[in-house]
């Protein structure tokens, strides 16, 4: 069963964003490593699963980070199925690393959107909203994601891949 | 296509989608408005600060030596201010009791470490390693030696969350130390810390100290929030637009104490 790498996937994501984050932001713009492993299942399990993935993880980051509940739900159930309809581990072929980091920066622009009209709702103003809570985290989170899909050995991508499914129902 | 892309798995993935679209809409219209801590909200910390643990205890170990010499520095400094406050304390005790006011009770802290934080802009949230076991409370006041840190915002049997002072969403009620004058403190944009609610006349200087009023019940009073550091005479209306740059060093902060003193005013 996978099941068991994508929970790893999972706690990987939550112990770096709210352990490492801080570390690596530069001037507060930090990467969304929880936005990247909801992609990393949808590239393998596909967008049924990263959208109950994205779900159960937005609701606990809704929890932890204070938000509105539902918020980062809504936003990262969309980005697993949407990332989940776009790509799959087979369809990138061998580029995936640079093909799935471009798609995820792609999605962070979306869910960084969604994000900043539910919460920020535009107070903060147009310009200053547009670069520094939806396209710098959206770019730096691209970088992000290019590393770790570029640096992780495929062997360990191709036996995630391979490993029996987790059916749905 | 990909392989869950196939006819028979189609609607079943529309319909999830939908279904959690559903649930996510429900929790922000419905659920938003709960103050007890739920059961998500226990599992969420307990899971999270175990797993952050030990990169927090990793971090603390690599900055003990600059942290040593900081600590030195600013014992240094307190011992000295703290007997010009011993002093000032033995007077103010002196003139209450012969003005029969009621001495009030000191502070009760519980020590805390970060061990998480929340770091995507305009979100700020700081996770600690202290929960209900150890007395903490939603609404309880979160300080540092450099002043207010936040407010703590749900917590679990050994962990709690606090929103912190530099959260796009956090305001509290201010005052300006040396002329008394109250105000709003909150924040506009993402980074910039504004004193609203004082009037063109009021007399505000740049460099003033603002700290917490304590009148919406929620924060201690006189912690401090910053100093006046702009302030925007062109802007036309009734206030002054006052801008204010915080005290304490969010990115630098690792050890914290949690005030025992709720919304029901327990210390005051």
């Amino acid at each position: 069963m996978n099941l068991i790498y994508y929970l790893i996937m999972m706690a990987l994501a939550l112990g770096l964003q709210h352990g490492v984050s801080d570390l690596v932001a530069i001037r507060g713009v930090a990467p969304d490593f929880i936005l990247i492993a909801v992609c990393a299942v949808s590239l393998f399990a596909g967008r049924g699963q990263g959208t109950l993935w994205g779900l159960g993880i937005g609701f606990v980051e809704d929890a932890l980070s204070g938000s509105l509940l539902g918020s980062h739900a809504l936003a990262l159930s969309l980005v697993g199925f949407i990332s989940g309809s776009v790509m799959s581990y087979r369809s990138l072929q061998s580029a995936y690393s640079l093909n799935a980091g471009l798609i995820v920066g792609v999605l962070a622009i979306l869910q960084h959107l969604l994000l900043y009209i539910i919460i920020i709702q535009g107070g903060a103003g147009l310009l200053q909203g547009l670069a520094l809570g939806i396209v710098l985290p959206a770019i730096y989170t691209m970088f992000w994601a290019l590393i770790i899909f570029a640096i992780v050995p495929e062997s360990i991508w191709e036996k995630i891949y391979k490993t029996e499914p987790t059916p749905l129902f | 296509m990909n392989k869950n892309s196939k006819p028979n798995t189609f609607w079943r993935d529309w319909l999830l989608l939908l279904a959690a679209i559903l649930l996510a809409l429900a929790a922000l219209f419905f659920a938003n408005d709960a103050r007890s801590l739920g059961g998500l909200h226990a599992l969420s910390l307990e899971i999270v600060g175990r797993l952050t643990e030990p990169v927090a205890d990793l971090r603390s170990y690599l900055a003990l030596g600059a942290e040593n010499r900081r600590l030195r520095e600013i014992n240094a400094v307190l011992q000295l201010r703290n007997a010009q406050m011993a002093e000032a304390w033995y007077e103010n005790a002196r003139l209450r009791q012969l003005l029969g006011f009621k001495m009030t009770a000191p502070y009760d802290l519980i020590a805390a470490t970060v061990t998480g934080r929340e770091t995507r802009t305009g979100l700020a949230s700081l996770l600690l390693d202290a929960g209900s076991d150890q007395g903490v409370k939603v609404n309880m006041t979160v300080v540092s030696a450099d002043g207010l840190v936040g407010r703590v915002h749900s917590v679990s049997t050994s962990y709690c969350t606090v929103q912190a002072f530099d959260d796009r969403a956090f305001s509290c009620a201010a005052i300006v130390q040396r002329s008394r004058l109250e105000g709003m403190f909150k924040w506009e944009g993402y980074n910039r810390g504004i004193l609203t609610g004082i009037y063109l006349s009021g007399d505000v200087r740049k460099g003033d100290l603002v700290v917490t009023s304590g009148t919406n019940s929620i924060f201690v009073p006189g912690l401090k929030l910053g100093v006046v550091s702009f302030i925007d005479e062109a802007e036309s209306g009734m206030y002054r637009r006052i801008y204010v740059e915080p005290k304490v060093d969010m990115a630098r902060l690792r050890e914290v104490y949690i005030v025992r003193h709720t919304q029901e005013g327990a210390a005051r």
